[in-house]
């Protein structure tokens, strides 16, 4: 269902995780875990289904890593594709904007507050 | 921390090619995400256990719907088409939520009542009672009569014949035990079985503490003082103390020592009595009752037994051999015959009845269902046709019949199967009502019936299959000869689908009408039944018996105690008058016993005369208003060592001495030949002992104060003002008189008689019930048909107004319409109800086998309902204005 429809926050969550380097789905999962922006956490098989969506719009890829251990099938690993950059880059830029856009605002609620 | 097991579980749930490609993979991020919050301690914990099991539901659900989408990629085929038929009728359905409701709800009450029914009649028939192994290989024998009646007794000594000789059979005998046992200092009522050696080893049950019972403590009388538990009553009344086995209980007023405790589950081996305890059998007499071990004509016990690899026939054929040569020894002139059945957990000597009266309740929810479905069949047809036009187009721009039937048929199902799932939803409430049930009886039952997979699928099945019935036939005739449809040609069409509707109308008419007559019988039974003279007062008495039998008192002291307990019942106030009988009139049991004198043969030509009895106290008769036509009553001169006194009732006197004034005749009683000889003080008016139905029987009363009872006493009081505390007063005279008296029951004399009737109230209040259903569901039927038949005939009906028909003639056609559908529906109906009746007859008591007067009330309810249902059509037909009718054509 999500195919064509334009990059939502989860997604570029998962993209940005693979910025560093290719990971497993696992390890996908620590990081949007501990370095998330707190929203909603994903759940195993969302996230699945969204690594799957991702694939299929070719932003991603699936690559068979050595399997970590001796014994197992080898686990699959994700990375970031040439357009799966480009579409980083361009919502980061995107977003960046934004922030700079409503800097003000982030002063403004500096000064009061919350009680 | 790794992920909880149950999430690799559920993981089996999702389609194979989803596992093989993402298992590890979400196995893997699961862990990522449980052992991130897992060590922060409890509620995070259980968050991430719910957020967990949300995520994998719904990713359940997306991976099926994508299978299910893949798999029509790749052949666009039947699944296809149904998951679109589904959706289709859903929506269909769901445009009209109110007719969705009243379907659902409808076929849930017929399912619900069929569910219940079925439910019972499984637990009763098919189940075995837990905690019995192999219950397939399990036979019971009984000894067959002279005349190749069957379901008698064995002895003792026969028994141990028959168990030593028959090879290959592993035979185990019980009598009923009816057993008092004290706890916190007060005597509980409850009962058991008296088993020997072989009884826990045929069975195949097991301990849960402790040992049972094996050959060593079948020594007859005299042997171990012993008692096993059943897990049930040592939970409920001991607190399941582990500390049990080996401890002494009072048991029947001595003390006994428990050696053990029965598996969970295990309540004995016969349907709804829940056998709390089991002892050896030499413990159920008493030291003087040595008869009982050593006679082989003093028959008491019930045989069961273990045959692997033996069908019924060839142990009969091993056994009865052996059974004739004990006949021969015991000197019968006779071959005594065995008769072996497979082991049912119903008696077999009760099974015919409780078969037939289940059937009969089968049979009356089986017609709620049929009116259920039929109701729905129409209402789906005037749907269909209410679409004809729709229809209509949608073949003519190209689908296929088979797709519209198919649309029909899933719509049906979708409706039967919600109500099928209500049904089962309400039989699971009238089951747990069932089971909360506490009849006023004093023997412990356990009405236990489980909703096993064996019933939800004969119901949901059998929904099902009325669902494709209900909708397949309206869709096959509305989806027939559409040809006309388009061109809004009423007349050319629709004689056939109307057919199908009358019809449809009728067989609902019949089901409720089988119901109403049905219920109307057994209304009338019970209604002769309450009117009954019984020949005594039962209003205001109050009966509480007391269990002698087993305390094993002798004789004196049982005529000291009761005369006690009705002394100081006399003397408590509200309490007008006090008596005692050993056996309560009407408790749905009765002794008999034979007199004899000399020179005189009874209508059967035999040199005596059978007849009930009972011992009573002097002030029986003035208790319960039962007035001595001729000489005198008992008195307290009536003792023992006085001369033996009894009274006889107006129909023993006139059996013995036609005509004659029987008092101070001299009677032999007890025994065919040499009974003591006995004076008759008194003749006392006829009254009903056994049951409510009975004709006029003989009848013999002796006084307590010469004949004690041995088995158990039952004191009646006349109270002044109905009093609900008159129970515990009750006990508490007993306890006083001797606190190890065992109650058996202690309620209203109207309590006793009511139970006797009970299986008639459950049949007339069902039938009523669904009688008044079924009525409600064939009016509306019959409304919905004839209004159809209105709008179709609009024009006729017009036409024929315009050429001068008065409107009292148009409302006539409409009218005669629906009374020759109802006459139909009751010929049918009734005529079943009758076979019906025949087959039921033994419920009916007091009627003639046609009950003129209640088919007529019935036939009669069911046509002023139908006639007062045909008339509103009627006379909207009969409001048509022609005018309107001819214009609009």
């Amino acid at each position: 269902m999500t195919d064509g429809s334009p990059l939502g926050a989860r997604e570029f969550e998962i993209l940005v995780t693979l910025v560093a380097g290719p990971k497993h789905g696992y390890a996908i999962m620590q990081e949007l875990r501990d370095q998330g922006t707190g929203g909603r956490i994903l759940g195993p098989g969302t996230l699945y289904r969204l690594l799957k969506a991702l694939v299929k719009r070719g932003w991603i890829a699936e690559m068979n890593g050595a399997s970590g251990e001796s014994e197992g099938p080898p686990r699959r690993v994700y990375r970031l594709t040439g357009l799966g950059e480009r579409v980083v880059s361009i919502e980061a830029r995107r977003l960046a904007t934004l922030v700079r856009r409503a800097g003000p605002l982030l002063n403004l609620s500096r000064r009061s507050p919350r009680s | 921390m790794t992920v909880p097991r149950w999430y690799a579980r559920m993981l089996a749930l999702f389609p194979r090619e989803f596992r093989r490609e993402a298992e590890p993979e979400l196995l893997e991020m699961a862990e990522a995400d449980w052992s991130a919050t897992a060590s922060r301690g409890r509620w995070p914990k259980a968050l991430t256990t719910v957020r967990l099991f949300a995520d994998l539901l719904v990713t359940l659900g997306r991976a099926w719907a994508g299978r299910i989408r893949g798999a029509r990629t790749r052949r666009t085929g039947l699944l296809d088409a149904v998951w679109q038929d589904v959706r289709y009728a859903w929506r269909g359905l769901a445009r009209t939520p109110s007719f969705l409701a009243v379907a659902i709800a409808v076929v849930g009450i017929g399912v619900g009542a069929t569910t219940s029914i079925v439910t019972v009649a499984n637990g009763l028939l098919l189940r075995t009672p837990a905690g019995i192994a192999a219950p397939e290989q399990l036979i019971t024998v009984h000894a067959r009569g002279r005349s190749g009646s069957s379901f008698h007794s064995f002895s003792y000594p026969d028994f141990h014949d028959l168990q030593l000789e028959t090879a290959g059979v592993d035979l185990a005998a019980f009598a009923i035990f009816p057993a008092s046992v004290v706890i916190g200092g007060e005597p509980q009522f409850t009962g058991g079985f008296a088993v020997s050696g072989r009884y826990f080893p045929a069975l195949g049950v097991r301990p849960t503490l402790g040992r049972l019972l094996g050959p060593d403590d079948d020594q007859g009388l005299g042997g171990a003082r012993v008692v096993v538990l059943s897990h049930g009553f040592w939970r409920s009344r001991f607190g399941a103390d582990s500390t049990i086995v080996g401890r002494a209980i009072t048991l029947n007023g001595q003390p006994v020592t428990v050696v053990g405790v029965a598996e969970p589950g295990f309540r004995g081996h016969v349907a709804v009595f829940a056998a709390a305890l089991w002892v050896p059998i030499g413990m159920s007499r008493g030291p003087d009752q040595t008869a009982f071990f050593t006679d082989r004509g003093t028959s008491f016990l019930e045989v069961l037994g273990r045959a692997p690899g033996l069908s019924p026939a060839q142990v009969e054929a091993r056994m009865s051999p052996i059974s004739a040569h004990i006949g021969r020894a015991q000197g019968l002139d006779w071959d005594r015959t065995v008769d072996i059945r497979r082991y049912s957990a119903v008696p077999a000597g009760m099974l015919a009845p409780v078969v037939g009266f289940l059937g009969l309740l089968i049979v009356l929810g089986g017609a709620v269902l049929l009116i259920a479905s039929t109701n729905i069949a129409g209402l789906t047809l005037a749907r269909a046709l209410a679409r004809t036009r729709e229809t209509a187009v949608r073949l003519a721009i190209g689908a296929s019949r088979g797709r519209l039937i198919r649309h029909l048929v899933v719509e049906s199902l979708i409706l039967f199967l919600g109500g099928g799932l209500l049904g089962i939803a309400i039989a699971g409430g009238a089951i747990g009502a069932l089971t909360r049930l506490r009849l006023p009886i004093p023997i412990p039952i356990q009405l236990e019936f489980p909703l096993d997979l064996r019933v939800l699928a004969i119901s949901l099945g059998s929904a099902l299959a009325a669902g494709l019935f209900c909708g397949l036939f309206p869709a096959l005739h509305a989806t027939a000869g559409l040809a006309g449809a388009l061109k809004d040609d009423e007349s050319a069409r629709g004689t056939g689908r109307s057919r199908l509707r009358s019809g449809l109308v009728a067989a609902q008419v019949a089901a409720s009408a089988l119901l109403i007559v049905v219920a109307g019988l057994f209304v009338r039974t019970l209604s002769k039944a309450s009117r009954v003279d019984v020949g005594f007062e039962s209003a205001g008495i109050h009966v509480a018996s007391v269990e002698l039998e087993v305390l094993h008192y002798d004789q004196g002291r049982i005529v000291r105690l009761a005369e006690q307990i009705e002394r100081r019942l006399r003397e408590t106030p509200g309490i007008q008058a006090a008596g005692a009988i050993d056996l309560t009139p009407l408790s749905s049991g009765n002794q008999t016993s034979v007199v004899a004198i000399d020179g005189r043969e009874s209508r059967e030509g035999i040199g005596f005369f059978p007849t009930d009895f009972a011992r009573v106290s002097p002030g029986y008769f003035a208790t319960v208003g039962i007035p001595i036509t001729r000489g005198r009553g008992f008195g307290s001169e009536d003792r023992t060592g006085s001369p033996k006194v009894m009274i006889v009732n107006q129909t023993l006197a006139e059996r013995i001495w036609p005509g004659e004034n029987p008092i101070g005749k001299i009677l032999n009683w007890g025994q065919i030949e040499g009974g003591p000889p006995t004076v008759i003080v008194g003749v006392a008016r006829n009254a009903k002992y056994r049951s409510l139905s009975e004709e006029p029987l003989p009848m013999l009363y002796l006084p307590i104060a010469q004949e004690a009872p041995g088995q158990s006493i039952s004191f009646l009081v006349k109270q002044s003002v109905p009093n609900p505390g008159m129970a515990a007063t009750m006990r508490e005279v007993i306890r006083e008189a001797d606190p190890n008296l065992p109650l058996s029951s202690n309620v209203s004399f109207e309590t006793v008689i009511g139970i006797g009737l009970l299986p008639n109230r459950v049949a007339a209040g069902l039938a009523s019930g669904f009688g008044l259903v079924g009525l409600a569901l064939a009016t509306v039927g019959l409304y919905g048909v004839l209004n159809y038949l209105v709008v179709r005939r609009r024009r006729e009906l017009g036409i024929r107004m315009a050429l001068g028909a008065p409107a009292s003639h148009i409302r006539g056609i409409v009218l005669s319409e629906g009374l020759r559908l109802t006459a139909i529906g009751l010929a049918i109906g009734t005529a079943a109800a009758l076979g019906l009746a025949q087959l039921i007859r033994s419920f009916l008591f007091g009627l003639d086998s046609v009950d003129v007067i209640g088919v007529l009330m019935a036939v009669g309810t069911m046509a002023i309902v139908a006639a007062l249902a045909s008339d509103i059509p009627a006379r909207r037909a009969a409001a048509t204005d022609p005018v309107e009718v001819l214009r609009n054509d």
